[in-house]
């Protein structure tokens, strides 16, 4: 199995928000990083990557299975973090992982208990006690608990202070030091990805504008900067979003090497960060789907 | 499955003393043990609903590896379990003898008041899960918690005030009443099951935000 | 070993690790035969993506410097350091030659020359 999650032409209307014939493999033993704007369509594909929504028509396989069939097996090896927590306000951790740890065949208590010390996390305490990085937390440490060889994480660092946020990434680059395992996760912090993303696939308006590894981005996506009587109309066929000003113009182009052969010396040239090209591929003028 | 059955009747935790002090209380102002049932298994089961949903539960649980087949049906089971333990605790008070707890004069015996508590309850639910399923959201749960226990009540004098008005005009007699609340009994359960099925349903194509 | 990445350089990032990879083996301070830390455990140790690693041990492997055994890791393969130091030992000669060259157009002593590769070298 090389890919842990495969969807085939995938299509889904909800509300007023569509994605649309959706395609996307996600390699086992790498981090792959969803990106987008708010209301891309990032949540609704891992929605429907857990099978918490179905598409309208096409496939979705984890594991190389259905859901239709393999519910339960496929679930038992995925570990999730959501922004949003899903634990009892009213228990305490302890008697939250008691209810969920049966559920799993794997599941560790050691572990689990080894992971909450880490975080520093009270066992005894009610979750209502508990601020939303701890929240956090406590569905990680459940998440690391059972063995999972797939963790899907919806904004996992969302509101999260930065040396937290390190300390989560840390946490995902240890599990994947044997290989096995996979990580999804979605995010608009760019620079979290930028040191553990393997793969980016940018989502925007339902559809997926592209999915590659980190360093052919990091490559061949640049910013230009230049005077404007540098520009006519074949080259900003080179660009895939252009800002213009009264006398000079920022662009976003995917080719680094024919963008320093055209202008050489005359424009500076940067490597553009995931969050620029989110931001040029957004607000530009152009609208560019590239591959 | 029956760790979902278990989690149902986890969650409450401490809330169960609070509903033995509501059953205690209700039965030592000599209420009719139907209602006392009907009340308190509504409660519980509301609440479990309320919890599930202030917890995002539906997104917990759907994650887990479990079914919609298997988190629906065990809501299903849920309440039937809740029923038995009130019916069996209420009984329990009954049938110690004190001088608090006086069985009220009533209308129906003993027996009749523990299939007409699972009668109500059995129809009310019917009628309401699927609503729950289809509609609540963390926002509106409340409103569905009240209207729900509000309708259990309802339904407790209604069918008190039916059976009193078949018994006065003779449409029910003596030979007659096992046959009566054997139907009664049948036909709520076969409505509980079509609801059931039908929960199922919406709860399979339920988009789980 | 140490390997120090920097993520505002120009330079990729695969590329600065296979870069100083290269020059331990060159400088002989990795052996024949060393391990070498798998590609996930310097990723993590360096705060990079596993891919970017991948792609170093890669090209590090293409060019012969290093090997992997699956299930085993990456080591230092057999260098002929002798040739690959004639190889670069031919290559200064030719760049010194040239900077001679340019250096006779442009008037520029021997002394002066010598001055500014010294600048430069100590640099």
């Amino acid at each position: 199995m090389e890919h842990v999650i495969e969807l085939e032409n995938v299509t889904k209307s909800y509300d007023r928000f569509r994605v649309s014939d959706v395609s996307l493999k996600i390699k086992k033993g790498f981090v792959t990083g969803i990106i987008g704007s708010n209301g891309a369509g990032k949540s609704t594909m891992i929605k429907m990557i857990l099978n918490l929504m179905q598409p309208d028509s096409g496939m979705v396989r984890i594991f190389g299975e259905e859901y239709t069939q393999h519910e339960k097996s496929i679930k038992d090896r995925i570990g999730f973090v959501f922004s949003k927590d899903v634990l009892y306000d009213e228990l305490t951790l302890l008697a939250q992982k008691k209810l969920i740890a049966p559920c799993y065949t794997r599941w560790e208590d050691a572990l689990f208990y080894q992971y909450c010390d880490m975080f520093k996390l009270p066992l005894k305490q009610k979750l209502k006690t508990f601020s939303k990085g701890m929240k956090i937390k406590a569905t990680l440490a459940i998440a690391l608990s059972h063995h999972a060889e797939l963790f899907i994480m919806d904004e996992p660092t969302a509101g999260l202070d930065p040396v937290f946020r390190r300390e989560i990434l840390d946490i995902l680059q240890d599990i994947m030091l044997d290989g096995e395992k996979s990580i999804v996760l979605s995010t608009h912090i760019m620079s979290d990805l930028s040191s553990i993303a393997d793969y980016i696939t940018y989502v925007r308006q339902g559809n997926i504008i592209f999915s590659k590894e980190i360093h052919d981005i990091q490559d061949n996506y640049v910013v230009v900067r230049g005077g404007l009587d540098l520009l006519d109309s074949d080259i900003e066929k080179f660009f895939l979003s252009i800002k213009k000003t009264a006398s000079s113009f920022e662009g976003l182009a995917s080719n680094r090497k024919a963008v320093e052969e055209i202008f050489e010396a005359e424009t500076i040239i940067e490597k553009a960060s995931l969050g620029e090209i989110m931001y040029y591929m957004e607000g530009g003028h152009c609208d560019v789907a590239i591959n | 499955m029956l760790l979902l059955i278990k989690k149902d009747l986890a969650i409450h935790k401490l809330s169960w003393l609070l509903y033995f002090a509501m059953l205690v209380f209700f039965m030592s102002f000599n209420k009719d043990i139907i209602f006392v049932i009907a009340l308190i298994s509504a409660i519980i089961i509301m609440n479990t609903f309320y919890y599930d949903e202030l917890a995002n539960g539906h997104r917990l649980w759907n994650t887990l590896p479990f079914t919609r087949k298997e988190i629906v049906s065990a809501r299903y089971y849920s309440l039937l379990v809740n029923i038995s333990i009130v019916a069996a605790v209420v009984l329990l008070i009954t049938f110690i003898p004190s001088t608090i707890f006086t069985s009220p004069p009533s209308l129906m015996s003993t027996w009749e008041e523990v299939i007409g508590s699972f009668v109500v309850m059995t129809i009310s639910a019917s009628l309401f899960f699927p609503l729950v399923y289809k509609l609540a959201e963390k926002k509106s749960i409340f409103t569905f918690v009240i209207l729900y226990i509000l309708s259990v009540i309802a339904g407790v004098y209604g069918l008190y005030y039916s059976y009193d008005y078949l018994i006065r005009s003779s449409v029910i007699t003596p030979s007659s009443i096992g046959l009566f609340w054997g139907m009664l009994a049948a036909s709520s359960f076969i409505f509980y099951l079509l609801s059931w099925g039908l929960s199922l349903r919406i709860y399979k194509a339920k988009e789980i935000l | 070993m140490q390997i120090l990445i920097s993520n505002t350089s120009k330079e990729p990032l695969y590329n600065q690790i296979k870069d100083q990879i290269k020059k331990k083996i060159l400088s002989g301070e990795l052996q024949e035969g060393d391990s070498l830390p798998s590609m996930r455990q310097l990723a993590k140790d360096l705060h990079i993506s596993v891919i970017t690693t991948k792609r170093a041990y890669e090209e590090l492997e293409k060019e012969r410097y290093i090997y992997s055994i699956i299930g085993k890791g990456s080591f230092v393969a057999e260098q002929n350091i002798d040739l690959i130091k004639e190889r670069k030992f031919t290559a200064v000669e030719e760049m010194l030659t040239e900077a001679i060259a340019n250096s006779k157009e442009i008037g520029l002593s021997l002394k002066e020359l010598e001055e500014l590769l010294t600048i430069l070298y100590e640099e």
